[in-house]
Protein backbone atom coordinates (compact mmCIF):
# COMPACT_ATOMS: atom_id res chain seq x y z
CA UNK A 1 0.00 0.00 0.00
CA UNK A 2 2.74 2.44 0.99
CA UNK A 3 4.87 1.21 -1.91
CA UNK A 4 2.13 2.03 -4.41
CA UNK A 5 1.69 5.48 -2.88
CA UNK A 6 5.45 6.03 -3.25
CA UNK A 7 5.15 5.07 -6.94
CA UNK A 8 2.75 7.97 -7.41
CA UNK A 9 5.31 10.54 -6.28
CA UNK A 10 8.28 8.88 -8.02
CA UNK A 11 8.06 10.97 -11.23
CA UNK A 12 8.10 14.19 -9.24
CA UNK A 13 10.90 12.96 -6.98
CA UNK A 14 12.97 12.14 -10.07
CA UNK A 15 12.21 15.50 -11.67
CA UNK A 16 13.75 17.08 -8.58
CA UNK A 17 16.86 14.93 -8.96
CA UNK A 18 15.96 12.66 -6.05
CA UNK A 19 15.67 8.91 -5.59
CA UNK A 20 13.48 6.51 -3.68
CA UNK A 21 14.95 3.43 -2.02
CA UNK A 22 12.89 0.94 -0.06
CA UNK A 23 14.27 -1.71 2.28
CA UNK A 24 12.52 -4.99 3.11
CA UNK A 25 13.44 -7.89 5.41
CA UNK A 26 11.83 -10.35 2.98
CA UNK A 27 13.71 -13.11 1.17
CA UNK A 28 14.92 -11.97 -2.27
CA UNK A 29 12.36 -14.11 -4.15
CA UNK A 30 9.50 -12.78 -2.01
CA UNK A 31 10.68 -9.22 -2.41
CA UNK A 32 11.05 -9.70 -6.18
CA UNK A 33 7.55 -11.19 -6.48
CA UNK A 34 6.08 -8.25 -4.63
CA UNK A 35 8.06 -5.64 -6.58
CA UNK A 36 7.01 -7.20 -9.89
CA UNK A 37 3.34 -7.58 -8.97
CA UNK A 38 3.15 -4.03 -7.69
CA UNK A 39 5.16 -2.66 -10.64
CA UNK A 40 7.66 -0.92 -8.38
CA UNK A 41 10.13 1.14 -10.42
CA UNK A 42 12.41 2.16 -7.56
CA UNK A 43 15.02 -0.18 -6.03
CA UNK A 44 13.64 -2.59 -3.44
CA UNK A 45 16.64 -3.51 -1.31
CA UNK A 46 16.82 -6.90 0.29
CA UNK A 47 17.89 -6.70 3.93
CA UNK A 48 18.16 -10.35 4.91
CA UNK A 49 18.80 -10.72 8.62
CA UNK A 50 17.73 -7.09 9.13
CA UNK A 51 21.34 -5.90 9.29
CA UNK A 52 20.61 -2.46 7.88
CA UNK A 53 17.37 -2.16 9.88
CA UNK A 54 19.53 -2.79 12.97
CA UNK A 55 22.04 -0.17 11.82
CA UNK A 56 19.12 2.29 11.77
CA UNK A 57 17.83 1.10 15.16
CA UNK A 58 14.55 -0.20 13.76
CA UNK A 59 14.54 -3.93 14.47
CA UNK A 60 12.36 -5.50 17.13
CA UNK A 61 11.13 -8.99 17.96
CA UNK A 62 7.45 -9.72 17.74
CA UNK A 63 6.04 -10.78 21.13
CA UNK A 64 4.74 -14.37 21.33
CA UNK A 65 1.08 -13.39 21.60
CA UNK A 66 1.34 -11.41 18.36
CA UNK A 67 3.31 -14.18 16.69
CA UNK A 68 0.36 -16.51 17.40
CA UNK A 69 -2.06 -14.04 15.85
CA UNK A 70 0.12 -13.52 12.78
CA UNK A 71 0.22 -17.28 12.21
CA UNK A 72 -3.58 -17.40 12.51
CA UNK A 73 -3.75 -14.63 9.91
CA UNK A 74 -1.53 -16.66 7.59
CA UNK A 75 1.54 -14.47 8.02
CA UNK A 76 4.55 -16.69 8.52
CA UNK A 77 7.71 -14.66 8.94
CA UNK A 78 9.82 -17.80 8.59
CA UNK A 79 8.48 -18.20 5.05
CA UNK A 80 8.59 -14.46 4.28
CA UNK A 81 11.96 -13.56 5.75
CA UNK A 82 13.75 -16.90 5.82
CA UNK A 83 14.48 -17.06 9.53
CA UNK A 84 12.56 -17.89 12.66
CA UNK A 85 13.67 -14.88 14.67
CA UNK A 86 10.31 -13.12 14.18
CA UNK A 87 12.14 -9.85 13.90
CA UNK A 88 10.67 -6.97 11.96
CA UNK A 89 11.72 -3.40 11.29
CA UNK A 90 9.55 -0.62 12.62
CA UNK A 91 8.36 1.05 9.43
CA UNK A 92 10.46 4.18 9.01
CA UNK A 93 11.02 6.89 6.45
CA UNK A 94 13.95 9.23 6.07
CA UNK A 95 14.83 11.99 3.66
CA UNK A 96 18.61 12.10 3.34
CA UNK A 97 20.43 15.04 1.77
CA UNK A 98 23.35 14.56 -0.64
CA UNK A 99 25.84 15.11 2.22
CA UNK A 100 24.32 12.12 4.02
CA UNK A 101 22.43 14.02 6.73
CA UNK A 102 18.88 13.13 7.73
CA UNK A 103 16.50 16.00 6.88
CA UNK A 104 13.25 14.24 7.76
CA UNK A 105 12.62 11.19 9.93
CA UNK A 106 9.44 9.31 10.74
CA UNK A 107 9.59 6.19 12.92
CA UNK A 108 6.35 4.94 14.44
CA UNK A 109 6.08 1.85 16.66
CA UNK A 110 2.47 1.74 15.38
CA UNK A 111 2.98 0.28 11.91
CA UNK A 112 -0.59 1.17 10.95
CA UNK A 113 0.46 4.79 10.37
CA UNK A 114 2.82 5.97 7.61
CA UNK A 115 3.74 9.41 6.32
CA UNK A 116 1.91 10.70 3.27
CA UNK A 117 4.43 10.44 0.40
CA UNK A 118 3.49 13.86 -1.00
CA UNK A 119 4.83 15.35 2.25
CA UNK A 120 8.37 14.50 1.12
CA UNK A 121 8.15 16.74 -1.92
CA UNK A 122 8.50 20.14 -0.22
CA UNK A 123 11.47 18.81 1.76
CA UNK A 124 13.17 17.63 -1.43
CA UNK A 125 12.27 20.92 -3.09
CA UNK A 126 14.01 22.82 -0.32
CA UNK A 127 17.12 20.66 -0.62
CA UNK A 128 17.28 20.98 -4.36
CA UNK A 129 16.45 24.69 -4.27
CA UNK A 130 19.21 25.39 -1.77
CA UNK A 131 21.88 23.62 -3.74
CA UNK A 132 20.90 25.03 -7.14
CA UNK A 133 20.36 28.68 -6.18
CA UNK A 134 23.72 29.19 -4.51
CA UNK B 1 -19.20 21.01 -15.12
CA UNK B 2 -19.90 21.49 -11.44
CA UNK B 3 -16.28 21.22 -10.51
CA UNK B 4 -12.93 21.06 -12.17
CA UNK B 5 -10.34 18.50 -11.42
CA UNK B 6 -6.97 20.17 -11.49
CA UNK B 7 -4.91 17.09 -10.95
CA UNK B 8 -5.52 13.43 -11.67
CA UNK B 9 -6.87 11.58 -8.65
CA UNK B 10 -4.05 10.81 -6.27
CA UNK B 11 -4.16 7.99 -3.80
CA UNK B 12 -4.21 9.31 -0.30
CA UNK B 13 -2.24 6.84 1.80
CA UNK B 14 -3.45 8.35 5.08
CA UNK B 15 -7.09 7.66 4.10
CA UNK B 16 -6.28 4.18 2.83
CA UNK B 17 -4.59 3.31 6.10
CA UNK B 18 -7.52 4.68 8.12
CA UNK B 19 -9.87 2.49 6.06
CA UNK B 20 -7.66 -0.52 6.67
CA UNK B 21 -7.64 0.07 10.43
CA UNK B 22 -11.43 0.32 10.45
CA UNK B 23 -11.75 -2.80 8.36
CA UNK B 24 -9.50 -4.67 10.77
CA UNK B 25 -11.45 -3.46 13.81
CA UNK B 26 -14.73 -4.53 12.18
CA UNK B 27 -13.47 -8.03 11.33
CA UNK B 28 -11.32 -8.70 14.38
CA UNK B 29 -12.28 -11.52 16.71
CA UNK B 30 -12.52 -10.62 20.41
CA UNK B 31 -9.10 -9.89 21.84
CA UNK B 32 -7.25 -9.36 18.54
CA UNK B 33 -7.29 -5.60 18.57
CA UNK B 34 -6.38 -5.52 22.27
CA UNK B 35 -3.40 -7.83 21.70
CA UNK B 36 -2.24 -5.75 18.77
CA UNK B 37 -2.57 -2.45 20.61
CA UNK B 38 -0.86 -3.82 23.73
CA UNK B 39 2.13 -4.91 21.63
CA UNK B 40 2.29 -1.51 19.93
CA UNK B 41 2.15 0.25 23.31
CA UNK B 42 4.88 -1.97 24.73
CA UNK B 43 7.11 -1.21 21.74
CA UNK B 44 6.42 2.50 22.12
CA UNK B 45 7.18 2.40 25.86
CA UNK B 46 10.42 0.52 25.24
CA UNK B 47 11.73 3.69 23.60
CA UNK B 48 12.92 1.64 20.62
CA UNK B 49 11.95 4.34 18.13
CA UNK B 50 14.40 6.76 19.75
CA UNK B 51 17.38 4.68 18.62
CA UNK B 52 16.76 5.69 15.02
CA UNK B 53 18.62 8.65 13.50
CA UNK B 54 16.75 11.94 13.72
CA UNK B 55 16.89 15.20 11.80
CA UNK B 56 20.49 16.44 11.59
CA UNK B 57 22.01 13.03 12.33
CA UNK B 58 24.13 11.28 9.73
CA UNK B 59 22.25 8.52 7.92
CA UNK B 60 24.17 5.25 8.46
CA UNK B 61 25.94 4.25 5.27
CA UNK B 62 25.15 0.86 3.73
CA UNK B 63 25.05 -1.21 0.57
CA UNK B 64 22.40 -3.84 -0.12
CA UNK B 65 21.40 -5.99 -3.09
CA UNK B 66 18.26 -5.04 -5.00
CA UNK B 67 15.77 -7.70 -6.11
CA UNK B 68 17.92 -8.44 -9.18
CA UNK B 69 20.97 -8.98 -7.00
CA UNK B 70 22.73 -5.74 -8.05
CA UNK B 71 24.43 -3.94 -5.18
CA UNK B 72 23.04 -0.51 -4.39
CA UNK B 73 25.16 1.81 -2.27
CA UNK B 74 23.43 4.69 -0.53
CA UNK B 75 26.56 6.81 -0.97
CA UNK B 76 26.39 6.37 -4.74
CA UNK B 77 22.68 7.17 -4.77
CA UNK B 78 23.25 10.33 -2.70
CA UNK B 79 25.98 11.46 -5.07
CA UNK B 80 23.15 11.96 -7.57
CA UNK B 81 20.84 13.89 -5.22
CA UNK B 82 18.68 13.51 -2.12
CA UNK B 83 17.04 10.19 -1.32
CA UNK B 84 13.84 9.02 0.32
CA UNK B 85 14.65 5.90 2.28
CA UNK B 86 11.69 3.79 3.36
CA UNK B 87 11.90 0.69 5.56
CA UNK B 88 8.87 -1.57 5.43
CA UNK B 89 7.85 -4.94 6.76
CA UNK B 90 6.99 -6.87 3.63
CA UNK B 91 4.09 -7.17 1.21
CA UNK B 92 1.47 -7.50 3.91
Amino acid sequence: MEQLALMEVLPEVRRMGGSILTVTPQLPERAREHATEAGLAFPVLVDEGLHVARLYGLEFTLPDELKELYLRWGIDLLAENGDDSWMLPMPASFVVDPAGAVRYAHVDPDYRYRPEPSDYLPILGELVGTSSSE
Amino acid sequence: MGHTMEKPMKTNLTDQLAARREEFAAKAKPGWLETLLAAIDALRESGAAERAPGVGDPAPVFSLPDTDGATVSIEEVLAGGPAILSFYRGRW
